[in-house]
């Protein structure tokens, strides 16, 4: 069963539109949501919260419509934005004491527990908070009210690789009960090659693909080639290309299958930044 | 709701206890002197409360802009109706903070000095009157912050209320001109209704509110 699904967001602001955008998080799963700045990511987020008003599309939060004005869902859902909302001269007992007020489920065991394995302290005001240690007070809020979805927009951002592994880990014993998911969106696409399930690419308010991770490192593969295997590989294969200085990099969805085919050129296992570099700034071979 | 109220009120202490105390204090003293040839110092207090009160709750919507705490709390359980009903909880709450312990320090003080209430009733008219002027400000702030945002209604609430004043000003004008006092009272009701209409508006522009 799907814990969040869209289907059909269209958000039109003129300058950008945000385009028939339908995605699936299964139950159990970890959904990166990846885009160069402007894709639409943060819109998406903000359409399916109901933060904008949707122009057009549905979402599902475990097969029901998500309404925001049913507070049943909304204790479910854990948010974490890419900055703090709090008052900057409010303690970590001064901002769980809002949430017990806010969420009926709220644990303020729960709360303490992970404000001692992020080591915050509980008694300083946040604006002294350096940004790890907020975006991990943010995470310890959203995790201490039973939240079944968490919808995370950027919670890495700014982070340094032991706080953003740290987190990592978090989330993976989060999506341990398979009754839960998380969506998470963010640039740092080596934080989801460690934790992501799936995949989801925006490229200027459009969804380019939708994939299991393993498929695309088992599947997809980059192809470095000359002029004429390129040429070769662009009329017999859809794919997305870019020149380079001395060689063409090709990348082709189901490239493991064809690398028998084509000798002379280099198969890699492309990481997902080179996946998304092509889509950005390569062209199509059809 | 009541966490969203006590959040407000946890922001502002800094600025609402010193007040507080100054209103205590000047209550005191207008119990004192107040007499009937003389009861100009009555109005500080009531002054005072209006000010503390119209600063403190712009200020509110301020923190929550600068926050962005507005967005965070519309994807908790609280609802955006809740969220401005809250606010003109925390409004109402502050003004009685703000009125109702100078209101009975200067009934205790001028009792203990000259024995009559006198002295209550001119401070009592004056806070009454200071607390609707309170009252109808903050329901234009609330409505414009919602709208627009705090810095902006800061900007647009001053010549608006320069207008409501001009308003009055003429509509008192006119009455006595004419000799018609229905004319003062129709241009207060008409103000009432207008303030009525910023409350109902600013529920209806939190639903439309983009972030």
């Amino acid at each position: 069963m799907d814990i969040l699904k869209v289907s059909g967001a269209v958000k039109d602001y003129g300058r950008f539109r945000l385009d028939n955008v339908s995605l699936a998080l299964p139950q159990g799963c970890i959904m990166g949501l990846i885009g160069e700045n402007g894709a639409g990511k943060s819109t998406l987020i903000k359409w399916m919260l109901g933060l904008v008003k949707r122009d057009a599309g549905e979402i599902f939060y475990n097969g029901k419509p998500l309404n925001v004005n049913d507070k049943a869902q909304m204790e479910q859902i854990g948010v974490v934005f890419d900055a703090l909302h709090f008052p900057e001269t409010f303690t970590a007992v001064q901002i769980g004491k809002l949430h017990e007020g806010l969420y009926r489920n709220w644990d303020s065991a729960c709360y303490s527990r992970y404000l001692e394995r992020f080591s915050l302290p509980e008694k300083e005001a946040v604006k002294g908070f350096s940004k790890g240690m907020q975006m991990k007070l943010g995470i310890a809020c959203a995790l201490s009210h039973g939240a079944k979805l968490l919808i995370l927009d950027e919670p890495t951002a700014g982070l340094d690789p032991i706080a953003r592994d740290d987190l990592m880990e978090v989330f993976l014993d989060f999506v341990q009960d398979e009754t839960n998911g998380i969506l998470l969106s963010t640039h740092i696409t080596a934080d989801l090659e460690k934790v992501a399930d799936y995949v989801t690419f925006l490229h200027e308010g459009k969804v380019q693909f939708t994939h299991p991770k393993d498929m695309l490192r088992d599947e997809f593969r980059i192809v470095r080639c000359g002029e004429a295997a390129f040429q070769k590989l662009r009329e017999e294969n859809g794919a997305v290309w870019r020149k380079m200085d001395f060689q063409y990099e090709v990348l082709l969805p189901d490239g493991v299958h064809l690398q028998e085919k084509y000798p002379d050129c280099t198969f890699d296992r492309p990481t997902i930044d080179e996946i998304m570099l092509l889509y950005v700034k390569g062209g199509t071979a059809q | 709701m009541k966490s969203l109220i006590l959040k407000d009120i946890r922001l502002v202490q800094k600025t609402l206890l010193p007040s507080l105390v100054l209103i205590i204090l000047l209550a005191v003293i207008s119990g004192i002197t107040t007499t009937p040839e003389d009861s100009m110092f009555s109005i500080y207090p009531a002054v005072l409360a209006f000010v503390t009160s119209v600063t403190t709750f712009r200020n509110t919507f301020y923190f929550d802009d600068t926050s962005t705490f507005m967005q965070y709390a519309f994807v908790t359980p609280a609802t955006r109706k809740q969220y401005v009903s809250a606010r003109y909880l925390y409004m109402l709450i502050t003004l009685l903070i703000l009125t109702l312990p100078g209101l009975a320090v200067n009934l205790l003080v001028s009792w203990i000095s000259v024995g009559n209430t006198f002295m209550l009733m001119e401070f009592l008219v004056e806070t009454v009157i200071m607390l609707l002027m309170a009252l109808v400000y903050n329901i234009w702030t609330a409505a414009l912050a919602i709208r627009f945002n705090s810095r902006t209604a800061s900007m647009l609430i001053i010549p608006i209320l320069f207008g409501i004043i001009a308003f009055a000003g003429l509509m008192v004008f006119l009455s006595l001109h004419f000799k018609q006092m229905w004319i003062s009272f129709a241009g207060g009701i008409f103000l009432i209704l207008l303030s009525i209409g910023a409350f109902v508006m600013s529920y209806v522009w939190i639903e439309k509110k983009e972030f």
